[in-house]
């Protein structure tokens, strides 16, 4: 219980080429089950932050720990993922393969999930998204609301508990912003902690806020 | 997967495979019946499997600056009439490999690859990578085709010529190589190392 949480420990970062850091010193803890928005305006850092906290770049100083997994160990990746994943923000760079099910599939794959699980954890999955029958579909046919979705239950079939949402409403429509706004909501009533980035805050917004 | 559709996948790269290596080596005449022969597959794929060939049309459309690239450099070295044809056989080539391409599933064609590098394997090879990595890049062409959609609508909204979009080469390598990047970045989302 004590290791459920999310510690950013003094973390130090700056892109490669840069002249300032992007974060000096920077502490946070994300509590397990939460709802996180993290907010800022364009090029503030949240993105950043995002790829930080799923361990896809490392800090420079100090150390970030998902349940107790440094995100910079290599060795501890195949935990950190089980653990951990991001959807990104354009719909298009999160999908990999032409069938849904190959997309899915790839994740359980990856993460040396019992073949025996596949079907039950992509039909969970999908479920949950409100996407049951997909899965023999192509993910060229599936508008940009959809494609997040897909994505997002590519991460839920993975058995991630925290998960990263990089401005994933950037790209689409109203209704599109809408469904997507409330499936995240129903997963984290459901106990997916979620982290959120966004540089638009509303009324309505819902849990934690953290301006960076 | 069962071992027997293992099997069948794994030569069914092979036909691939062969058929792409042989025009390759065969004299120019051959040409001509190899395109009769892309031009019957792609009918078959389309008709009797119903596979939509429409992206491998739109594909190939992406190969009209290989095809004139390959003709001028093809022109310092040998006659204008060879380098037609050696031009026009990397286009077909490249149309019978979309067709493939377009007739089996990513994951099926990263299984038959890993199939045909078996032999591999015994040296510590890793052919579940290798041949995952390899199936990938065929989904690459799609990506940098509308990659350069996109240079060549910016361009022209900028008040020039979309042609002018192929010789923008420094902006071409830069998303190919960002492209790439986003990649990796949605490989490793979903554990892979």
């Amino acid at each position: 219980m004590e290791q459920e949480k999310i510690v950013l420990d003094g973390v130090s970062f700056r892109h490669r080429g840069a002249k300032k850091n992007v974060f000096t010193k920077y502490n946070l803890v994300l509590e397990k089950g939460e709802f996180i928005v993290l907010s800022a305006k364009n090029g503030g850092g949240k993105s950043t932050l995002a790829r930080l906290i799923c361990g896809l770049v490392a800090p420079r100083r100090g150390n970030i720990h998902v349940d107790g997994i440094n995100t910079k160990n290599g060795r501890q990746f195949y935990e950190l993922r089980k653990k951990i994943s991001m959807v990104m923000q354009n719909p298009e760079n999160n999908l990999l393969f032409d069938r849904i099910w190959d997309d899915m599939v790839f994740g359980l794959k990856n993460l040396k999930i019992p073949k025996e699980e596949y079907e039950e954890r992509v039909a969970n999955a999908l479920a949950r998204v409100g996407m049951q029958g997909f899965e023999n579909r192509s993910t060229y046919e599936l508008s940009g609301g959809q494609k997040q979705r897909i994505a997002i239950a590519g991460v839920l079939a993975m058995g991630t508990e925290y998960l990263v949402v990089d401005e994933p409403t950037s790209m689409l429509d109203t209704q599109g912003k809408v469904e997507i706004y409330e499936l995240l909501w129903k997963l984290n009533a459901r106990g997916t902690t979620i982290i959120l980035t966004t540089n638009i805050l509303s009324e309505k917004q819902r849990g934690r806020v953290i301006e960076l | 997967m069962t071992l027997v559709k293992k099997v069948a996948l794994t030569l069914y790269i092979l036909f691939l495979f062969t058929i792409s290596t042989a025009i390759f080596f065969l004299p120019h005449i051959f040409i001509a019946p190899y395109a009769v022969f892309t031009l019957l597959y792609m009918l078959t794929l389309r008709f009797v499997f119903k596979r939509n060939m429409s992206t491998v049309i739109q594909n190939a459309t992406a190969l009209i600056p290989f095809f004139i690239l390959a003709v001028l450099f093809n022109m310092f070295f040998i006659d204008w009439q060879i380098a037609m044809l050696n031009a026009l056989r990397i286009v077909v080539i490249g149309i019978f490999s979309f067709a493939f391409a377009a007739s089996i599933s990513t994951l099926n064609i990263a299984t038959g690859i890993e199939g045909l590098l078996f032999p591999l394997r015994l040296i510590g090879i890793r052919t579940a990578k290798v041949s995952l990595l390899i199936a990938i890049s065929v989904t690459f062409v799609p990506i940098l085709r509308q990659e350069l959609k996109n240079i060549s609508d910016a361009i022209n909204l900028k008040g020039r010529r979309r042609w002018t979009a192929y010789i923008k080469l420094k902006v071409i390598t830069y998303q190919i190589f960002y492209r790439a990047s986003i990649l990796g970045d949605t490989l490793n989302t979903k554990g892979y190392k």
